[in-house]
C-alpha cells in the first residue's frame, strides 16, 4: 500500500500533462525510439554471431563439423580439434557446479531459512556485494595464494583419500583441473547464493505456516513448501553459474596448467576452450590458426547457447508465457496470481501442487516418524552450517589477502603517479585508474540508452518479435566476454587500424546491454499494471505514461540494474586483451599483468590494483543499495 | 649492392664522428660500439606536436623496452608509448592488421608473413640481444647445474621424471639432487624462448626431433602435454618461482632480476657455459652476417658462447603515412639502437655488436613518407 502512493503522484503528473495540452506531438517518436533501441541491440547480437560465423568459417571448412568433437589441439602441427578443450571445459564445470550446488545451496537455505536475523542480515548483505567481485581478483588470488597451497597440501591432501584418492592420483602440480574447478566455484558462488535467497525468501509465508500447520518439521518447511516453490530462480541461478563456469577464460587460463589433453585424474593440468582462446589468439591475421581459435569461440557460443536454451526450456515448463502489459490485460500474471491462489484469503490451498506436496508431508507425519523426521532436520541444519563454513571460509580469505596485500601497496604516490620500469621506485597505476573509468563510463553511455529503449520495447510489444528479443538478451547474459572481445577486435579494431578506448568501451558495452535489457524490464514490470491502466485510461500518450509513470517508478530498479552492470564492466578482463594498448591502461589487465610475475614489486602492485577495483565495485554496489533503499523509505 | 655503399658511408661518418669525440648536436651522438645515429633532419622534439605510439610484441624485451621507452619519455615528453608485451605472435599479426604504430618479435617476419602485411614493405630492425635461460627450483641444489640437449630433451619430453635421474647426475655431475619430481614448464602461448629452444633441442637431440616429428623449430611448444604451460615469461617464471622441483625457459632478463638458478648448457663447442651478458655476446659474435632472414644464433660456435641467444626484431611499415608519427617512430627506434643500449646489461640484455647496431640503423634509413620520400636523409 505504501508504494502506491508514489504511484499516484505519477499518474496525477499524467493527468496535469493532460490538462496542460493534448497535442500528439511525439507520438510517433517514442515508437521510433523503442525500435530503434531494440533494432540496435538485435543488430549488435547478429554482428556479433555473423563475425563468430564468419572468422570460424575456414576452420570449419578445413576440419569440417568433426572440428568439434576431434581430439587434437596442437597448434605446433597444424591440427585444431575442440574435443579436448570441450572435454576439459565440461569437467571443469561439472566439478565446480558440484562445489557449487551444495555449498551454494545450503548457505542460501541457512540464510533464508535457519539463521538468526542477526546472522542472515549481515552475512547476505555481504554475500550480495561479493557477488560484483570481479573475476580477475579472484584469479590473482587463486595464482598467488592458493596454487602454491594446492600444490603443497591440499593436492596431497585428496590424494591421501583411500577410494577418493584416485580420482586424484598423480603428481600435485598446484595448476589443476581441481584447482581451475575451485576458483570458478568460488566466483559464480556469492551470486549463486544470493539469487537462491532471493528465490527462497520471495515464498508466501502463508505457504510455510500452512505447512507447519500441518506438523512439518522445520527442515520439512523448507523442503516440502520452500524449496519446490523456489525451484525456477534456483534453477536460473545455477543455469547463470554454469554459463559463467563455461566461459570464464583468464582466471582459468591462469590456474588450469594448459594442457590440451584428457586430464587421467583432477590432480591433472587441463585446458578449457576459454584458456585455449586466451592462450593462442595471439595471431589475429587471418588464416588456418586464428581461425580455428575462433572457432573454439564458436564452439563454446553455441555450448552456452544449448546451455540456456535447456535452462529456459526447463524454467518455460514452471512458470507462464508473455508478460507483456498487452497480453497482461487479458492473461493472468504468473508468480502473483499463482501465490493468490496458493494462499486465498479462508486459508483454503488453492494450488494443487502445494497441496499435493503438503499432503506426502502429512502422510509422512502419520507415520510415528517425529523422531527419524527431526534427526534429518537437525542432521540438514548441520549440514547447511557446513555449508556457510565451506563457502564463507574462501570468500572471507579472498577479501582478507586483497585487502591485506593491497592495502599494503595503497599510497598517493601509487594513485597518482604512472607506471615506472623495474627498478626505478615510485611508480603507480594512475593511467590505470583513469582508463578504467573511462571505458566504464563511455560504456555506460553508449550502453544505457540501447537497454532502457529495448526494455521499453519489451514491456510495449507482445508477441513472437518481442518474446524472441527477450530470451536473445537472456542468452546473450551468458555470452563469453571473450568471444565479445574477438567481435570488438574485428568490428573496431582491425578497420580502425588502431587499439582505442572506443573499442574496448563498445566491447564492454556490449556485455552491459544485455544485463541492462533485463534488469530494466524486471524493473519496469514490477510497476503495478493497474497505474499503466490508469495512465492510459486518462487518454495520456503511451511515451508520456512511460516516462511519468513507468519509468519512475521503476527508476530504483533501472538505477539499480544499471550500476551493476556498470559494476561488472568495471572488472571486465578478457575482451581489452583484443581492445586495449597497453596493459598499464586499464587496472583488470594491469592485475593480470603484474599479478603473473614473480617479482615482489610487480605482485604488490598487482595486488595494490585489485584492492583499489574491489573498492570500487562494491562502493558502486552500496551506492545501488542506496538508492533502493532511499526510494523505497521516500514512497513510505 | 646499394644497402652496403650505405653501410660504407655510414662507417665512414661513424668513425669522422668518432674521431671528434662526442658530439652533442641533436642529430649525432656516439652510443656503445661506435656506430653513429644517422637519422636526420633534426627532429625536434620539443616543438613537435604530440604523438602516441602504440607498439605490441614480445614479451622477452619488455624490461628493456620498458625502460628505454620511460627514459625517451622522460628526454622527449611529446612523444608517448604504449608497449603492450602481448608475444611475439601478437606483434606479427598486428603489424601485418596495421592497428599499431610499431610492433616487435623475437623471431623475424617470414616472407609468408610480410606477403600478409596490409600495409606494405615492411622494415625488421634488430633492437636487443637477449639470451634464454632454462631456470630451476631445486631445494638444496647448491651446486650449479650443467645440463646437455639429449638431457633437456628428457626433461621435456616426460621421459626423464625425478631430479635424481642418474642421467642428470651424469651430464650435470652433481649427485645429490632430491628424489622429487621434475615439473617441466613451457609457454601456453606461442614465443620467441620457445622457438629458441625448440631449436637447440632439434640440433642436439635425435630422441628430441623423433619426438617432435620435425627439425623446424615452432614457436608454439610442440609438447604441450607434458608438464605445465603458463603464459608469457612471467608466467613460466612465476611458477618456477612458487614450485619446487619446476624447471622452465625463461628470458635472461627475467631470470636474473628474479634471482633464479640456470643451469649451464653445453654448446656446440662441448663446453658448459651459465648465461651471462658476456656469454650471450660471445654467441652473436659469431654470427657475422646477420639479417632478417638469417637471424637464428642458437648453438653458434665458440667455447665461451651461451647457445641460447638471439635478437628480438622490430615491425615497422617502410612507408608512414603520417609523417609526424613516422618521425617520431623513427627518432625513438633510432635512440632504442643507440644511446639506449647503455641501459641494456643491468638489465639483461647484451648491448647490441656495433655491426648490428649499424645494420638496425641503415634499415631505420629506409623509412619514407606516404609520397615514398625518405623521412630521414
Amino acid at each position: 500500500m505504501t508504494v502506491v502512493s508514489g504511484h499516484w503522484q505519477a499518474v496525477g503528473g499524467v493527468s496535469d500533462a493532460l490538462t496542460r495540452g493534448r497535442a500528439r506531438r511525439g507520438a510517433g517518436t517514442y515508437a521510433g525510439l523503442r525500435w530503434a533501441g531494440a533494432a540496435i541491440f538485435v543488430a549488435l547480437l547478429l554482428g556479433l554471431v555473423i563475425t563468430v560465423a564468419a572468422q570460424s568459417s575456414q576452420a570449419f571448412s578445413h576440419s569440417g563439423i568433426g572440428f568439434i568433437w576431434s581430439g587434437t589441439w596442437n597448434p605446433a602441427n597444424n591440427q585444431y580439434g575442440a574435443g579436448i578443450l570441450l572435454v576439459g571445459t565440461a569437467i571443469t564445470t561439472l566439478v565446480a557446479m558440484a562445489i557449487v550446488v551444495p555449498v551454494g545451496l545450503g548457505v542460501a537455505v541457512f540464510l533464508s531459512e535457519q539463521a538468526p536475523r542477526w546472522i542472515a542480515a549481515p552475512l547476505s548483505s555481504a554475500i550480495d556485494l561479493l557477488a560484483a567481485v570481479p573475476s580477475i581478483v579472484v584469479g590473482l588470488w587463486g595464482l598467488l595464494v592458493l596454487t602454491p597451497v594446492f600444490a603443497r597440501h591440499v593436492e596431497p591432501f585428496f590424494r591421501s583419500f583411500p577410494v577418493l584418492g584416485y580420482l586424484f592420483h598423480g603428481e600435485a602440480y598446484g595448476p589443476s583441473i581441481i584447482l581451475a574447478s575451485v576458483v570458478l566455484a568460488v566466483m559464480a558462488l556469492p551470486s549463486v547464493v544470493t539469487l537462491s535467497r532471493t528465490a527462497l525468501s520471495g515464498v508466501p509465508v502463508a505457504d510455510r505456516e500452512a505447512a507447519i500447520a500441518m506438523g512439518a518439521t522445520g527442515w520439512q518447511v523448507t523442503r516440502k513448501a520452500v524449496i519446490p516453490a523456489a525451484r525456477s530462480g534456483i534453477a536460473a541461478a545455477l543455469i547463470l553459474a554454469v554459463g559463467r563456469a563455461l566461459g570464464e577464460s583468464i582466471a582459468v587460463a591462469m590456474v588450469i596448467g594448459n594442457r590440451p589433453a584428457i586430464p587421467h585424474s583432477l590432480l591433472a593440468p587441463g585446458a578449457t576452450l576459454g584458456s585455449a582462446i586466451v592462450n593462442q589468439f595471439a595471431e589475429a591475421t587471418p588464416g588456418l590458426a586464428t581461425s580455428s581459435v575462433i572457432a573454439l569461440g564458436a564452439v563454446l557460443l553455441l555450448l552456452t547457447l544449448l546451455v540456456n536454451l535447456g535452462g529456459q526450456a526447463l524454467l518455460r515448463r514452471r512458470s507462464g508465457g508473455d508478460r507483456s502489459p498487452a497480453a497482461a490485460t487479458v492473461l493472468p500474471r504468473g508468480p502473483t496470481i499463482e501465490a493468490e491462489a496458493a494462499t486465498a484469503p479462508d486459508g483454503a490451498i488453492h494450488d494443487p501442487a502445494v497441496g499435493r506436496r503438503l499432503k506426502s508431508a502429512v502422510r509422512e507425519h502419520s507415520a510415528s516418524s517425529l523422531g527419524r523426521r527431526r534427526l534429518t532436520g537437525n542432521l540438514m541444519h548441520l549440514l547447511c552450517w557446513l555449508a556457510v563454513i565451506v563457502g564463507v571460509a574462501p570468500l572471507a580469505a579472498l577479501i582478507y589477502y586483497t585487502i591485506v596485500r593491497g592495502a599494503g601497496a595503497i599510497s598517493w604516490s601509487f594513485l597518482t603517479h604512472a607506471p615506472t620500469p623495474s627498478g626505478i621506485p615510485g611508480g603507480g597505476i594512475a593511467p590505470a585508474i583513469t582508463g578504467s573509468a573511462k571505458i566504464a563510463g563511455l560504456a555506460l553511455a553508449m550502453a544505457v540508452p540501447v537497454g532502457l529503449l529495448t526494455a521499453l520495447f519489451l514491456y510495449e510489444q507482445a508477441g513472437k518479435l518481442a518474446s524472441g528479443i527477450r530470451f536473445a538478451a537472456e542468452v546473450m547474459t551468458g555470452v563469453p566476454s571473450i568471444i565479445v572481445g574477438i567481435f570488438a577486435y574485428a568490428f573496431l579494431v582491425r578497420p580502425l587500424h588502431h587499439f582505442s578506448d572506443l573499442a574496448a568501451s563498445f566491447a564492454i558495452a556490449v556485455l552491459m546491454v544485455p544485463i541492462m535489457i533485463r534488469a530494466n524490464e524486471e524493473a519496469i514490470r514490477t510497476v503495478a499494471l493497474d497505474l499503466w491502466e490508469a495512465g492510459v485510461a486518462l487518454g495520456a500518450r503511451r511515451s508520456r505514461v512511460a516516462r511519468s509513470v513507468v519509468l519512475r517508478s521503476a527508476m530504483p530498479g533501472v538505477l539499480t540494474g544499471n550500476l551493476l552492470a556498470l559494476a561488472r564492466g568495471l572488472g571486465e578482463t578478457a575482451p581489452l586483451l583484443f581492445t586495449v594498448a597497453a596493459p598499464t591502461a586499464v587496472m583488470t589487465l594491469l592485475i593480470f599483468s603484474d599479478g603473473t610475475q614473480p617479482f615482489a614489486d610487480a605482485q604488490r602492485a598487482a595486488w595494490g590494483t585489485a584492492f583499489v577495483l574491489l573498492v570500487a565495485v562494491l562502493l558502486i554496489s552500496v551506492a545501488t543499495r542506496l538508492i533502493a533503499w532511499g526510494y523505497t523509505r521516500n514512497a513510505r | 649492392m646499394h644497402r652496403s655503399r650505405i653501410m660504407v658511408a655510414l662507417v665512414a661518418v661513424g668513425l669522422t664522428a668518432a674521431a671528434c669525440g662526442s658530439s652533442k648536436a641533436a642529430s649525432t651522438s656516439t652510443p656503445p660500439g661506435g656506430v653513429v645515429n644517422k637519422l636526420g633532419p633534426a627532429y625536434d622534439t620539443a616543438t613537435a606536436t604530440s604523438v602516441t605510439l602504440d607498439g605490441v610484441g614480445a614479451n622477452s624485451i619488455d624490461p628493456f623496452f620498458e625502460r628505454v621507452f620511460y627514459d625517451y619519455h622522460k628526454a622527449n615528453p611529446k612523444t608517448t608509448i604504449n608497449y603492450s608485451p602481448a608475444g611475439s605472435s601478437v606483434g606479427i599479426s598486428d603489424i601485418e592488421q596495421n592497428t599499431v604504430a610499431f610492433g616487435d618479435t623475437e623471431i623475424p617476419m617470414a616472407a609468408s608473413d610480410l606477403a600478409k602485411a596490409t600495409g606494405g614493405a615492411v622494415l625488421q630492425i634488430p633492437v636487443d640481444l637477449g639470451g634464454v635461460a632454462i631456470s630451476y627450483n631445486v631445494p638444496g641444489a647448491t651446486q650449479g647445474l650443467r645440463l646437455d640437449g639429449p638431457t633437456l630433451a628428457g626433461i621435456f619430453d616426460g621421459s626423464i621424471t625425478k631430479w635424481n635421474d642418474p642421467q642428470i647426475a651424469s651430464v650435470s655431475g652433481v649427485t645429490n639432487l632430491p628424489d622429487i619430481p621434475i615439473i617441466p614448464v613451457h609457454r601456453a602461448d606461442s614465443s620467441g624462448p620457445g622457438w629458441d629452444l625448440d631449436d637447440y633441442l632439434i640440433k642436439t637431440s635425435s630422441a628430441w626431433v623423433a619426438k617432435v616429428g620435425t627439425t623446424k623449430a615452432s614457436k608454439t611448444w610442440p609438447l604441450a602435454t607434458v608438464g605445465i604451460g603458463e603464459q608469457l615469461n612471467t608466467g613460466v617464471a612465476n611458477y618456477v618461482h612458487q614450485t619446487p622441483g619446476a624447471i622452465g625457459f625463461v628470458e635472461y632478463g627475467y631470470a636474473l632480476r628474479a634471482g633464479f638458478d640456470n643451469a649451464a648448457l653445453k654448446n656446440q663447442a662441448g663446453s658448459f657455459v651459465t648465461p651471462s651478458i658476456q656469454a650471450i655476446t660471445a654467441d652473436a659474435s659469431q654470427a657475422t652476417s646477420l639479417s632478417s632472414s638469417k637471424y637464428s644464433i642458437i648453438n653458434e660456435p665458440g667455447a665461451g658462447s651461451y647457445p641460447l641467444a638471439n635478437f628480438s626484431w622490430t615491425l615497422l611499415y617502410q612507408k608512414q603515412t603520417d609523417t609526424n608519427k613516422g618521425l617520431a617512430i623513427g627518432k625513438l627506434i633510432d635512440y632504442v639502437v643507440t644511446t639506449g643500449q647503455a641501459d641494456a646489461a643491468a638489465l639483461g640484455y647484451a648491448p647490441l655488436p656495433a655491426s648490428v647496431a649499424q645494420l638496425a640503423v641503415t634499415t631505420l634509413g629506409q623509412l619514407e613518407t606516404a609520397a615514398g620520400t625518405p623521412l630521414f636523409s
